[in-house]
């Protein structure tokens, strides 16, 4: 029934454009060249279905695939030299002699990954599997970047550019019709194998039911494999085809497209292929159109142009809606996966551990030099934004990718409230924290009805559209000067990074004061949130993280859990966005990013996202942290490594522990008392 | 965090980031190397002919760039390099004393804060040159700002823009597209209807907005349509972004763009079979571009026909008086074989050679920090291989820039042809649209 959806839609789509075009020729133009960007967007997000309905995987490297395969492609047109490798085949090859070679390349990568990464897995909660994608995704751009750096690298085109009359007034470049002509046709291809074929039905019916489908003779691990190869191998294929319509390859503009594309697959229920390509062009032709509406002098106004960000953010709204509307505040029988979730240890001898650890960090601030001092800020605030996640992911189960974003909209106002409004510390910070509340139970509100991976994107897309329509705001952002933060003061006396302190430490930057200032805040929140984990409100958070049907049938109120869970973590990551602000003496909507709350999330799960201390181990990973200083200052690893350092630490831990190096370091000292234990 | 940092590129109009070819010549133009003696550094930097005294202490200079992530600027640390071995080596480093760079490598807003720090806490390092930065100035400028006195190869964000205790002796992106507007309305004939592509972030926005377009129509070209593009757009991105800035109408396309956004400007203007006339920023003739031009079939180094913006002089046709030709020569003598050395590379370069002017009228035992500040803003040109008189802080807007001028060349049928120059009298002063 879906398909019929898709092709309804498109032919809505086609037959508005044709009124259009008679109407409003610049519009219906908008709306034409938006499906080229509606292809690559279209590309990414049929991989992305593939996956999932194969192996039950979200894909967020699906753009980095993409991207490798169109380097791999590149180089053996050059020089016949084998990416990542220098081996040579012999000399530059022709376009469809790289095509395959291109396309074996990428099929062996999507074996690896299914074999490596995904199959150990299969039965992983959802938040597993993210992790380990973002990880594979990392990874390859850090291969990428390591190989051939972020220059741009021109690419030969493969499909005609020349230009399409279509009407006096409309031309389109022929490269993005034709490559409009082959999503289409792949979509229809990929539709007919899920419906008519074994593989494709054998492919659904283990998506419904692994055992069943083993009963009637089918390996759920085979078929997960192969879809794993034939997502891999389309990928690279519509990558390379994506690349050479841009005209240009780089790590960054065809990986970072799995953002819309995540959105336009998540429209599709991550399994209509149809209902994603069309949703893909949706998007870009959108976009396109509210490009060319900006120049209207109707359109609101931001400064002296029009309002930054609502290209952006009218397609996450529209996904918004869509998921709300057809979600549900529980989900329905049998929808729970009886996946293993990781243990949450009981905060014990919290005292005790407290101590020690705001000792060593105050020790540290007061004794090492600066690059160490400098080191254990960065890991005090990194910490406290992945506590943030410990109460959301850890505790309730929900999956967030804006953690940042709202660390960001409380940065934002602090910049705004201090050196704008002179509104004084602690009230500035405290202000921007609850801003950033309110922003995260506003983000609670499709939660109520969306969960898992859906939330996740949701969440993603809801940060990039934040970035871009609030911080991306010459109100917000500053301007030319920038939003300035000033250092924080008490009585008179100021304590920021950037304030030599006379009484303690070496009188050089940064201060120790801020650093014990960043301590102190720290372990308050985390004081708070073991004590929340011990209190009946935590034994609802678990309750809900555990089964949301369970828990409502006991009593607890999953709206009200949910609701405030996402309101506390927002909180955190606020009071983390403030301190990130202090240490800056500024803030900037690169920094909190909807991108950087991927990596965040990284962080948080390398360290351990269920327990305080692995939020506290996910700081120390973060960069400019104590683990990376550690990793530069003695190993001396260089910067450039750092990225394909996290991304591999990520696939590993999310394939091999789970529970991060918190859960780890826990299962090594079990261990060593059990053997303790039975030693006579 | 490089994944975030690589998605947030920004305003680098001002630049050309040409890079070497395979073979060393630069790219996109058929750059002589000219031969030339020291007799021009040693005046200039008021050097002494030889190497400089090993036995003496060294004189530290900061150096921060942005490196191995993505965005990166490589070239900028090949010129700062050239410029440390030919000091040492041919011009008696500073009055004896040989030169070392105290480096420092950006990748994010975290490791603009450690290099910031690391400057600040050194004693040794009494001025900071900076190559090019997208990420991470803000924490720089936060924790430098005013306590030691930074040189900016070319300004790329707002805050670079606007920092307490920096300087850029070039004019920049804002400059650049001031520039742009003047060239546009007073030397090109028949200029009705311009459309505009700028980069879709804080400075890039605010310079169309703010300075472009009102120039524009304060010289009478009233019929302006400005768009942003994402510093992360693909190639229809761009091909949509034309058309709504009214491409096919317009007879004159301004594009301050990426170099991706170079190259996809050029595709979407085939394809779209529309031939306005381009004026563009010097990121469209670099490497990148020239291979693209070859990838799409074409038998030029850079689209035929199109302006490109510079500083006043040209790394394809190097002159003697402005430094060019030294810089050439130089480069090309210490940088590592097929390094590329035009664009950024050239004004770390200059900005060292520079900086050496001032340590050796201070002299080495009464450099401070106080006194390099007070010798870059005093400083009133010639500047090496840029245009105009040099005058800091003339603009109230942008408080670091201090260069005032730039130039425009342009590629037709396979030469350049330098169209507003100081060696013809007709570079572009841009000081009074910047508010100077």
């Amino acid at each position: 029934m879906r398909i019929p959806t898709a092709a309804i839609g498109l032919a809505a789509l086609a037959g508005g454009a044709v009124v259009l075009a008679r109407v409003l020729p610049d519009e219906a133009t908008a709306l034409l060249l938006g499906t080229g960007t509606g292809c690559l967007i279209s590309a990414i997000a049929l991989t992305i279905v593939l996956t999932f309905r194969g192996s039950g995987t979200v894909n967020f490297a699906a753009g980095a695939m993409a991207m490798e395969a169109a380097y791999v492609y590149d180089d053996l047109r050059r020089s016949g030299t084998l990416f990542p490798t220098d081996l040579s085949l012999g000399g530059p090859l022709g376009v469809l002699p790289a095509m395959v070679v291109a396309l074996i390349a990428s099929a062996l990568l999507g074996a690896l990954c299914h074999v490596l990464v995904f199959r150990p897995l299969r039965s992983a909660p959802p938040l597993s599997k993210v992790v380990a994608s973002v990880g594979v995704l990392i990874v390859l751009q850090a291969i990428a970047l390591l190989r051939y750096g972020s220059t741009p690298r021109s690419l030969q085109p493969i499909l005609s550019k020349t230009p399409v009359r279509l009407s006096d007034d409309i031309i389109v470049p022929g490269d993005q019709l034709l490559l409009a002509g082959i999503v289409v046709v792949l979509t229809i291809a990929l539709w007919a194998v899920f419906r008519f074929t074994r593989f494709g039905l054998a492919t659904r019916a283990a998506a419904e039911n692994e055992r069943a489908a083993t009963l009637l003779g089918f390996s759920p691990d085979f078929l997960a494999g192969a879809n794993w190869i034939l997502s891999a191998v389309l990928a690279g294929f519509l990558g390379i085809l994506v690349a050479t319509v841009n005209g240009s390859l780089d790590p960054v503009t065809i990986t970072l497209l799995v953002v819309p594309a995540l959105g336009a697959a998540l429209l599709g229920g991550l399994t209509s292929f149809g209902v994603a390509t069309a949703a893909g062009l949706g998007i870009a032709m959108t976009q396109s159109l509210i490009q060319v509406l900006s120049l209207e002098p109707w359109f609101p106004q931001a400064g002296s142009g029009p309002l930054p960000g609502v290209r952006e953010t009218v397609p996450f709204v529209v996904i918004v809606i869509a998921l709300v509307v057809r979600g549900q505040t529980l989900p329905t029988r049998g929808t729970v996966s009886p996946v293993k979730l990781p243990e949450i240890p009981r905060p014990r001898r919290l005292g005790a551990g407290a101590v020690v650890v705001a000792g060593g960090c105050a020790a540290g601030l007061l004794t090492l030099g600066p690059v160490w001092r400098l080191a254990i800020t960065n890991t005090l605030i990194g910490a406290l934004i992945c506590l943030s996640l410990v109460v959301l992911t850890g505790y309730v189960g929900q999956i967030s990718l804006a953690q940042m974003t709202l660390a960001g909209v409380s940065g934002f106002v602090l910049a705004k409230l201090a050196s704008g409004a002179g509104v004084p510390f602690p009230l500035a910070p405290l202000a921007g924290a609850l801003v950033a509340t309110v922003f995260g139970l506003a983000m609670a509100v499709p939660a109520l009805r969306v969960r898992g991976v859906n939330l996740a994107i949701l969440t993603l897309a809801g940060g990039v559209a934040v970035e871009k329509l609030v911080f991306g705001n010459p109100a917000w952002s500053g301007g030319l000067e920038g939003a300035q933060v000033p250092s924080p003061a008490l009585l008179g006396v100021s304590f920021g990074p950037r304030d030599p302190s006379s009484v303690l430490g070496d009188g050089k930057l940064p201060s120790p004061w801020f650093g014990i200032f960043c301590l102190a805040v720290v372990m308050a929140a985390a004081a708070g949130v073991a004590n929340l984990h011990r209190s009946a409100t935590g034994r609802r958070m678990l309750a809900v993280r555990s089964n949301e049907r369970a828990a409502a049938a006991a009593g607890v109120s999953v709206a009200g859990t949910k609701l405030l869970a996402f309101g506390l973590a927002a909180f955190i990551a606020g009071l983390g966005g403030a301190l990130s602000g202090y240490r800056f003496g500024s803030v900037s909507p690169e920094f909190f990013g909807g991108v950087a709350s991927l990596t965040f999330l990284a962080y948080a799960y390398l360290g351990g996202i269920t327990s305080l201390s692995g939020a506290g181990l996910g700081g120390f990973l973060v960069a400019g942290g104590v683990g990376f200083t550690a990793l530069k200052q003695w190993v001396h690893v260089g910067d450039r490594w750092t990225l394909l350092v996290t991304g591999i630490g990520l696939v590993a831990t999310a394939v091999m522990n789970p529970e991060g190096m918190a859960g780890a370091l826990r299962e090594t000292r079990r261990r060593l008392t059990r053997r303790k234990a039975v030693a006579p | 965090m490089t994944i975030a940092s690589a998605a947030a590129l920004v305003l680098l109009a001002g630049c050309g980031s040409g890079t070497g070819d395979s073979d060393g010549k630069a790219s996109a133009g058929s750059a002589v190397v000219p031969k030339v003696s020291n007799d021009w550094a040693l005046r200039y930097t008021g050097g002494t002919a030889g190497p400089a005294d090993t036995k003496k202490s060294p004189i530290k200079v900061g150096y921060i760039n942005q490196e191995g992530g993505a965005p990166a600027f490589p070239e900028a640390s090949t010129g700062i390099d050239a410029a440390v071995a030919y000091i040492n080596r041919e011009l008696g480093g500073a009055k004896g004393h040989p030169v070392v760079l105290e480096k420092c490598v950006v990748q994010s807003e975290e490791d603009g804060q450690k290099c910031g720090t690391q400057m600040a806490n050194d004693p040794e390092v009494k001025f900071v040159i900076e190559g090019v930065l997208t990420v991470g100035n803000k924490a720089i400028y936060s924790v430098l700002g005013g306590r030691k006195p930074i040189m900016e190869a070319s300004p790329s964000t707002s805050d670079d823009l606007t920092a307490k205790g920096a300087y850029s002796y070039t004019p920049g992106g804002p400059g650049t597209i001031a520039g742009m507007a003047q060239f546009v309305a007073e030397q090109l004939p028949d200029v009705r209807r311009v459309a505009v592509l700028y980069a879709d972030n804080p400075a890039g926005k605010a310079s169309a907005e703010q300075f472009l377009k009102p120039q524009l129509q304060k010289l009478g070209v009233t019929d302006v349509k400005l768009v942003g593009v994402a510093d992360t757009a693909t190639g229809p991105d761009v091909a949509a972004a034309i058309q709504a800035a009214g491409g096919r109408q317009a007879d004159t396309l301004l594009s301050f763009l990426t170099v991706p956004g170079c190259m996809a400007t050029y595709d979407a203007l085939q394809s779209l079979g529309i031939t306005p006339r381009v004026v563009a920023t010097g990121l469209c003739f670099g490497t990148p571009m020239t291979k693209h031009m070859r990838d799409v079939g074409s038998e030029d180094q850079v689209p035929d026909g199109w302006y490109f913006t510079n500083f006043g002089y040209s790394y394809f046709t190097p002159d003697e008086a402005s430094g060019m030709a030294t810089y050439v020569a130089k480069v090309k003598q210490y940088a590592p074989k097929n390094a590329e050395y035009t664009g950024f590379a050239g004004y770390t370069f200059a900005n060292l050679m520079t900086a050496m002017k001032f340590v050796n009228e201070i002299g080495p035992d009464r450099l401070t920090s106080e006194a390099m500040a007070k010798a870059i803003e005093s400083f009133e040109g010639p500047m090496m291989m840029v245009a105009g008189p040099i005058e800091c802080g003339y603009s109230p807007v942008f408080a670091a820039l201090c260069g005032s001028q730039i130039g425009v060349e342009q590629y037709k049928d396979g030469r350049w042809i330098q169209v507003a120059t100081p060696l013809r009298d007709n570079a572009i002063s841009i000081a009074q649209a910047l508010g100077g």
